[in-house]
């Protein structure tokens, strides 16, 4: 796995629930506060719904459920990751700032974690804090297979649309 | 016709003294005139003499035979009479022609013969009512000596029912007495109920002033518990308004905050050039920040005071429906009030009336002491005069015994005399 997104500077520290998250600024559109939100039938969990941002849709996802396989929960914000052509919605509980951290800052990267980490996850130790670094590349090929691949096999099982994260 | 044979008879009256001076003028004279007359004739002297001294005897004789003719006529009727026959009267056959003494004793002893029929026939018929009455007034006697004993009985009756009067009267007048402390005891209580009940009254109304004050206060801090709700209540809608103005600078702060994060970002992507703009969107995201937080402060506050107020309110309409239960309980309360004040002043109004009757009552009491005790030295008296009475009928009785034991005595003297007074025969057999 590369960790070459670890190079970025800005980083927009955000929180979901109790544990902190943080994305390179360079991916990042913009903040925005989920309004207008729409359910999608059969779709994966990870998918929280549909918004409507500035007369563009935007798929959001359940950052609990991506990030750390947990039930979603409530968001109060949204951060729009923007990598090119690929565009998504990640709910967040609060997003703290933008803040720039050297990547000798870092701690090492953390062996054992309570939950199974993602490939687009890595943990690390930033001044004693537990910081979770995602790659929004990784993020969105993941997002991009999820919804080309899981949603299909989901409506071929039968499964029900995901719980709102609203 | 009678008056002529007095007259005649007064006329021919001729004592005994008379008489025998004739007599002897008719002995003397025979005995003298006889010898010469038989001498002359021859006859001798001493024959003569004789002869008139037998003439003269003789003629004594029959002369004095004569004389005591009605003497002895007036001793038979005497003899008579002592023998108890009065059926005869006194005549003399002798004597009409001269009448003398022995006419006049003989009409006497007429008049007694009388005077001893009319006294004898009225002791015998007195004697024979005397022994009737006695009869009669022995058996009266006896009568009345039961019923006198039937008295005495009453009369012990009596006495034994005027001791146990008497005493019972004694005890009245005890009881009255106790009776009579009694109610000088009720007409004190009386008269400190009285005193009471006034001095009850008194601050009877005195409460219920002091309690009208208390009501009048009681309602003007209902109304201003009223007015603390009203209040309580626009404090609840202000804090409410204050509560969406502090969602709305929460907004803001989060909208701003958005806002910062968003110039921060982009900021960042223009590089040096918005280094500047960067700071500045970061002072923003501070303030956004601070906003938020202090506007989560006002939240929180507002929150208590929204709890607070909503506390004050619930209190607020419990007071209020206790103000209410209150008002009713304060009407009720001046209600209870002016009926106890009422009920006070007819305690005093009867407690007064009760003290006057009291008050009377004593007096009559005092006068029922006196009463009782007059009505007890009448007992009293009543019950010596009832031994003073049953000593005087027992002496009564024996007196009655007496009597009876006379009357018989004097039926049994009755008889005596009828039979003594039966020896005298009034009238013919």
């Amino acid at each position: 796995m590369s960790f070459d997104f670890l190079q970025e500077r800005n980083w927009l520290r955000f929180l979901v629930d109790d544990d902190e998250f943080s994305l390179p600024l360079s991916c990042v559109a913009e903040v925005a506060k989920p309004r207008h939100s729409h359910m999608i039938p059969m779709i994966p969990s990870e998918v929280a719904s549909v918004i409507a941002l500035r007369g563009e849709p935007l798929l959001v996802f359940n950052t609990s459920s991506v990030l750390m396989q947990r039930i979603a929960t409530a968001q109060s914000q949204v951060i729009v990751v923007d990598q090119g052509p690929q565009r998504a919605g990640l709910f967040a509980s609060h997003v703290n700032r933008v803040e720039k951290i050297e990547l000798a800052a870092l701690g090492p990267e953390e062996e054992e974690s309570r939950f199974e980490t993602p490939s687009y996850l890595v943990w690390r130790d930033v001044r004693g804090r537990r910081v979770g670094f995602l790659d929004p590349r990784a993020f969105l090929d993941h997002a991009k297979t999820l919804l080309q691949v899981a949603r299909p096999a989901a409506q071929l099982k039968g499964e029900q649309q995901c719980p709102s994260a609203f | 016709m009678r008056f002529g044979c007095v007259c005649l008879e007064s006329v021919l009256r001729l004592e005994l003294t008379y008489k025998l001076v004739f007599a002897f003028a008719i002995v003397a004279a025979v005995s003298v005139g006889v010898p010469p007359v038989l001498e002359l004739r021859g006859v001798p002297v001493a024959m003569a003499r004789g002869f008139a001294m037998f003439c003269a005897v003789l003629a004594a004789v029959v002369y004095s035979r004569h004389l005591t003719r009605n003497f002895q006529a007036l001793r038979s009727y005497t003899d008579r009479i002592s023998r108890g026959d009065l059926t005869t009267d006194v005549e003399l056959r002798s004597g009409r022609s001269f009448p003398d003494e022995t006419v006049d004793l003989a009409r006497s002893i007429q008049s007694m013969l009388e005077s001893l029929r009319e006294l004898v026939e009225h002791i015998q018929r007195t004697s024979e009512s005397v022994a009737v009455s006695s009869s009669e007034l022995s058996q009266s006697a006896g009568r009345l000596q039961q019923t006198n004993r039937a008295v005495a009985r009453t009369m012990k009756i009596v006495s034994s029912g005027t001791n146990r009067q008497q005493e019972d009267v004694q005890q009245s007048v005890a009881r009255t007495h106790e009776i009579a402390g009694a109610t000088r005891n009720s007409a004190e209580r009386a008269r400190a109920a009285f005193g009471l009940s006034t001095d009850a009254s008194h601050r009877a109304t005195a409460g219920a002033d002091a309690s009208r004050g208390t009501v009048s206060k009681l309602q003007n801090l209902f109304e201003k518990i009223d007015e603390a709700s009203r209040v309580a209540v626009q404090f609840e809608e202000k804090i409410r308004f204050i509560h969406r103005i502090a969602e709305m600078i929460t907004t803001i702060a989060d909208k701003t905050h958005t806002l910062s994060l968003n110039a921060s970002i982009e900021a960042a992507r223009a590089g040096d050039a918005g280094r500047g703009f960067s700071v500045v969107a970061e002072e923003i995201r501070k303030l956004a920040e601070n906003s938020s937080a202090q506007a989560e402060q006002i939240e929180d506050l507002i929150q208590q005071l929204e709890d607070m107020s909503g506390r004050i309110c619930g209190a607020m309409r419990a007071m209020e429906d206790e103000v209410n239960e209150g008002r009713g309980d304060l009407d009720r309360i001046l209600r209870s009030l002016e009926q106890v004040q009422g009920a006070v002043r007819e305690v005093q109004d009867r407690s007064e009336s009760i003290f006057h009757q009291s008050d009377a009552q004593v007096g009559q009491t005092e006068r029922m002491v006196q009463d009782a005790e007059s009505i007890a030295t009448v007992a009293t008296e009543n019950a010596k005069a009832t031994d003073q009475m049953q000593r005087t009928l027992g002496e009564q009785i024996q007196r009655m015994e007496e009597m009876a034991e006379h009357a018989s005595r004097l039926a049994d003297l009755s008889n005596e005399l009828g039979q003594v007074v039966r020896r005298f025969e009034v009238a013919p057999r």
